[in-house]
């Protein structure tokens, strides 16, 4: 079963992503910061990774950033979850190697719609598709 | 201490009655609670004098949250303690970032003074500088240089003696202060309370240019924290207010549904103004940057359109667009576009009769592609044209009508034109309606753009 990595500091963000991921029949693991994420990125290897960038201890972007130095992490499509539509935090989550992005506040239907393209794109249809 | 209370007494722009003859040299200021002693009569208490005086100027601009009225009742102090007819001072208006020129003046008929502001120009301190470094003290004035001549022409009439200082701190001149109608050389005594009078402002000057500068990064700090803060709630709230209202988590009745849209549509008017705010702060501070691209104008104004649609059909009002053939490139940026395109349709939309229409025009004219948005009967006023790019500003009609909105959509629309090299303006009739215009200039890649004024520098 494909699997979503969901990294954000917010409860409720985090249960709204969970519902929307779990809706496509997808397995869902969580984390709460840029420490927690790696972790369990390493451990549970993701097929994509849902990152917020402002979370305390370690950030989206620092995160990112040593995911790609890892050899098992080059490859996992990263989408940013940005509270800045017009910012450099887009272009310096490119830099450190993120696929896509998303602005806060997003519709949950259309992060879902850019998931399903996504895992279509790398070879992992959702398997109970709507 | 920035944030004292102002006295309540300042809303005047007049000095009460001046004394009768017989007062003595220096008047007392009563349209301030505090009230300053006039001079002593023996000459060794001048010093002392003078000291008070600027320390009142000190206090006047500490005290002051606007920065208007602590120049216009510093000016008036002036023109009081000289016992002159009139002053001029020039100081850097903040919100312009130019310098801006106020003429008090003793109104002959009943004594009183009143100050105007008759110029805001980026060059009147040179201007003024100019001429402080042309004329010494009581000397007859020399032509003024020409910016001053058409502004104090009729006030130097009459005038023979000319004092005016750069006021100075730390080498740099970040205003200037002159006397107006000094009929007669000053007594050593004035000139000493003249030049006090000028340090201290010198001093409340540049100590209000760091406070100003101090209160943007501050003002900038707090929204960036807002817009996270507020956002992240804000997610919440959208995301499931539509996973409610998609039914993900069973149906709902029609109450319900109500309901959910209500939270749904309420939170995107709060995400709204938020992106409005934080747009604008981001204009002010120059942390936007805009990246220029060709712009598949008819496709974005189609999409506009196509979002606009909805909010038109609510109030029944038709939506036309008319676009001229083979149009030449234009170079913007396509979120700025977009977002000043939204905020004239949203407008002509909300501000358009029941039943009204509303139309987009595209043009060429010269080197230019003219964007025209307008909407039928209503009618904007000389005066309010005047006001309504100006941040927070709301017409009349608006309050009264309670058209919702924040007094910021033609703000952030006029300054993301004019950063995309255009120009926007408004005409109004009450025959025709409201038509806003934008003018993009077409053709050239920035690039090209740059190359193009740097051969003209």
């Amino acid at each position: 079963m494909a699997r979503v990595l969901i990294v954000d500091d917010d409860e409720f963000i985090g249960q709204l992503i969970q519902l929307k991921v779990t809706q496509l029949g997808y397995e869902v693991v969580r984390a709460r910061d840029g420490e927690e994420g790696l972790r369990a990125a390493e451990a549970a290897r993701p097929d994509v990774i849902l990152l917020d960038l402002m979370m305390p201890r370690m950030n989206g972007l620092e995160m990112c950033r040593k995911l790609r130095a890892e050899e098992w992490g080059k490859e996992i499509p990263v989408v940013m979850l940005t509270a800045r539509a017009q910012d450099r935090d887009i272009e310096r989550g490119f830099a450190v190697g993120a696929t896509d992005y998303l602005v806060k506040p997003f519709s949950p239907r259309e992060l879902q719609a850019r998931l399903r393209a996504m895992m279509e794109r790398t070879a992992h249809p959702a398997p109970a598709a709507q | 201490m920035f944030l004292e209370e102002a006295p309540s007494d300042h809303d005047a722009t007049v000095l009460p009655q001046r004394l009768a003859s017989d007062a003595p040299e220096y008047l007392p200021v009563s349209r301030r609670s505090e009230r300053i002693q006039p001079a002593p009569a023996d000459s060794t208490n001048v010093q002392e004098h003078a000291n008070h005086i600027a320390n009142a100027i000190l206090r006047m601009f500490a005290s002051q949250l606007h920065q208007a009225r602590s120049h216009e009742d510093a000016l008036l102090l002036v023109v009081e303690q000289m016992g002159v007819s009139g002053a001029v001072l020039i100081t850097r208006d903040n919100e312009h970032d130019e310098m801006l020129l106020r003429v008090a003046r003793v109104k002959s008929e009943a004594n009183l003074a009143e100050v105007d502001v008759r110029c805001i120009d980026p060059l009147l301190l040179d201007a003024m500088l100019e001429l402080a470094h042309r004329t010494a003290d009581g000397l007859p004035c020399p032509p003024l240089p020409g910016l001053l001549s058409g502004l104090l022409e009729d006030d130097m009439a009459g005038a023979d003696h000319v004092f005016t200082r750069p006021l100075l701190l730390d080498g740099v001149a970040t205003g200037a202060l002159m006397l107006l109608g000094v009929r007669e050389p000053l007594s050593a005594a004035r000139l000493e309370l003249f030049n006090a009078m000028c340090d201290a402002l010198a001093v409340a000057i540049g100590n209000e240019e760091l406070h100003v500068r101090e209160v943007e990064s501050i003002k900038a700090n707090i929204v960036a924290t807002l817009s996270h803060e507020l956002r992240t709630p804000l997610t919440s709230i959208v995301g499931f207010a539509e996973v409610l209202a998609d039914g993900d988590t069973g149906p709902l009745n029609d109450e319900q549904r109500g309901f959910v849209e209500i939270i749904g549509t309420s939170a995107l008017r709060l995400q709204q103004q938020l992106e409005n705010l934080l747009t604008l702060t981001r204009l002010n501070d120059g942390t936007l940057s805009l990246h220029r691209h060709p712009l598949r104008i008819e496709d974005a104004l189609q999409a506009a359109l196509g979002r606009a649609k909805p909010r038109a059909a609510a109030r029944q009002i038709t939506l036309d667009m008319c676009i001229a053939q083979a149009l030449p490139e234009v170079y913007g940026d396509p979120w700025a576009f977009d977002t000043a395109v939204n905020h004239l349709l949203d407008n002509a939309i909300k501000f358009s009769p029941l039943g009204g229409s509303v139309y987009v025009n595209v043009s060429r004219v010269g080197g230019h592609v003219i964007i025209e948005v307008a909407n039928s009967g209503t009618y904007i006023t000389p005066e309010e044209r005047l006001h309504l790019f100006t941040a927070f500003y709301r017409t009349p009609r608006a309050e009264r009508d309670v058209v919702q909105g924040s007094g910021l959509g033609l703000t952030i629309t006029k300054s993301l034109i004019e950063r995309q090299g255009g120009k926007i303006w408004v005409e109004s009739s009450p025959d025709l309606g409201t038509m806003f215009y934008f003018a993009l200039p077409s053709g050239h890649r920035p690039r090209e753009l740059r190359r193009l004024r740097d051969q003209r520098m």
